[in-house]
């Protein structure tokens, strides 16, 4: 009699396995939030080496010297720091400037490819909840990133904040989209 | 399209956006000639992190000179005018700055708004020009090292110093004992050397002999028109004679006046505040005090 009740739950453990993985092929495969970091942090570093002739004419307009480096990015970008007065409508046209290239750069990309550099090298790719990917949906799902440089980079902070709070891990901007960070 | 067709057309247009904004800005700037206006307010200090309690407003030399360097680098600056209202600070950091306004190869004008003592007018004597308001206060060629001694208080409290020292001098300037007289001789001997240093420097960067400054460098302080009597500034008069003086020198007609400002985010003051706070209550307001008994100011 326990031999045969052992044997009952072993095919059914084994039945509960097969059906999880069965599902679990079905279902598309969460990314991990460190892939995901890292594919932004590669995807920034193109677009300030793609800007890099702006961010050098800022750096020397602004009298910080004429080498492109990390601490000329902080001294740019951070609100400290001394500047000439008469620079700040040109740190802002800069900073303008890098947000639509970064806007320009992952929407069109995640498009046309549905991946960035970034996400290439990590494996990783979106998808859109409702079948198609259309061009909004990349839009508003990218619109916090090409926050980074200016004041209202708040945004992505609370953006990405949110995908801790989300089962699904999707940003705030990924479910108003519609769309999601997958396995490629 | 490809992948990596697609990649390479997005990355150059993004490129070719910003090579083509550097190039309408450039073309735009190119041919602006630029006067800056650097201010000195304030107490002058070697850095930030010696900024006095509760934020009074200082100068650092760290920072001037980094400003200096930057205005040095920038080719469309012509001139440098310092915006001068400081009752002078530290030795090593008036002479810190001064020794940089000098070695400066763009001209250079202080203006002396409402007062450039002591370190500041140190500072003021490098750049190449003077302008005063008649009615500012300047001059004051004098070393002080002044500080409050409060041993009686101690011994009223029941509070003693025990001196553990091995040097002689080793605690000379400790507020927590009365000084002895030859600690007073060898701090006033020091004290004579640092003044006899700045009126040197001074002469020098004023092309006067140190015979004729010695006689108005006694730490008395001057108003603008007694410092123009006695040749310690140039002129008398406000901004707009400061940035026509610096044109002429700079040999241009026109140019657009920008100033340096020091633009703080509400971080940077918050984290300043909490260091200092820290600094003080880790390092102890006794000690903090003993420490200040020593600084010599100019």
């Amino acid at each position: 009699m326990i031999k045969k009740d052992l044997y009952i739950g072993r095919r059914l453990a084994n039945t509960m396995k097969r059906t999880k993985k069965e599902f679990s092929l079905l279902m598309p495969r969460r990314v991990s939030l460190w892939k995901r970091i890292l594919a932004f942090v590669i995807d920034l570093m193109i677009i300030y080496i793609a800007t890099l002739p702006l961010q050098t004419f800022l750096a020397k307009e602004i009298g910080i010297g004429d080498k492109f480096d990390i601490n000329t990015l902080k001294e740019l970008f951070s609100e400290g720091g001394d500047k000439f007065e008469e620079s700040s409508s040109l740190i802002a046209l800069v900073a303008v400037i890098m947000s639509l290239s970064a806007l320009f750069y992952w929407s069109v990309l995640e498009y046309l490819l549905r991946q960035s550099i970034g996400k290439i090298l990590m494996k990783i790719a979106i998808s859109s909840q409702t079948g198609e990917l259309k061009i909004w949906q990349v839009l508003v799902r990218n619109i916090t990133k090409a926050t980074f440089t200016t004041s209202l980079s708040i945004l992505l902070l609370i953006d990405v904040i949110y995908m801790f709070f989300n089962k699904n891990n999707q940003r705030l901007t990924e479910v108003l989209s519609k769309t999601e960070v997958v396995e490629a | 399209m490809n992948k990596i067709t697609v990649i390479l057309t997005a990355l150059i247009a993004i490129w070719l956006v910003s090579f083509g904004t550097v190039k309408i800005l450039e073309k735009s700037n190119s041919i602006e000639n630029k006067i800056v206006i650097i201010p000195i307010k304030g107490v002058i200090v070697p850095d930030e992190t010696d900024m006095f309690l509760f934020g009074e407003e200082t100068t650092s030399s760290d920072n001037l000179i980094k400003k200096l360097d930057n205005a040095e680098k920038d080719q469309r600056i012509k001139a440098i005018i310092f915006e001068i209202d400081s009752p002078g600070g530290t030795v090593v950091a008036s002479k810190e700055i001064a020794n940089r306004v000098n070695k400066l190869k763009k001209p250079s004008v202080s203006w002396i708004r409402e007062s450039g003592a002591s370190g500041a007018y140190w500072v003021a004597s490098a750049s190449d020009y003077i302008v005063a308001d008649e009615l500012s206060v300047t001059g004051s060629i004098g070393v002080t090292s002044s500080y409050l001694e409060f041993s009686k208080l101690f011994e009223k409290y029941g509070v003693g110093y025990e001196r553990l020292v091995s040097g002689d001098y080793k605690d000379v300037g400790t507020p927590y004992k009365k000084l002895s007289k030859n600690e007073k001789e060898l701090l006033q001997k020091k004290l004579d050397l640092i003044h006899q240093m700045f009126i040197e420097d001074v002469a020098s960067n004023r092309n006067i002999t140190v015979e004729k400054l010695d006689k108005f460098a006694n730490g008395i302080f001057y108003l603008g028109r007694e410092a123009y009597d006695i040749g310690l500034v140039d002129k008398l008069g406000n901004k707009d004679d400061a940035v026509n003086k610096a044109k002429e020198l700079a040999k241009i007609k026109e140019a657009k006046i920008i100033e340096a400002t020091e633009k703080k985010s509400v971080i940077d003051i918050l984290s300043k505040l909490l260091n200092n706070a820290f600094f003080y209550a880790g390092r102890g307001i006794g000690s903090s005090m003993a420490y200040g008994g020593l600084r010599i100011n100019a």
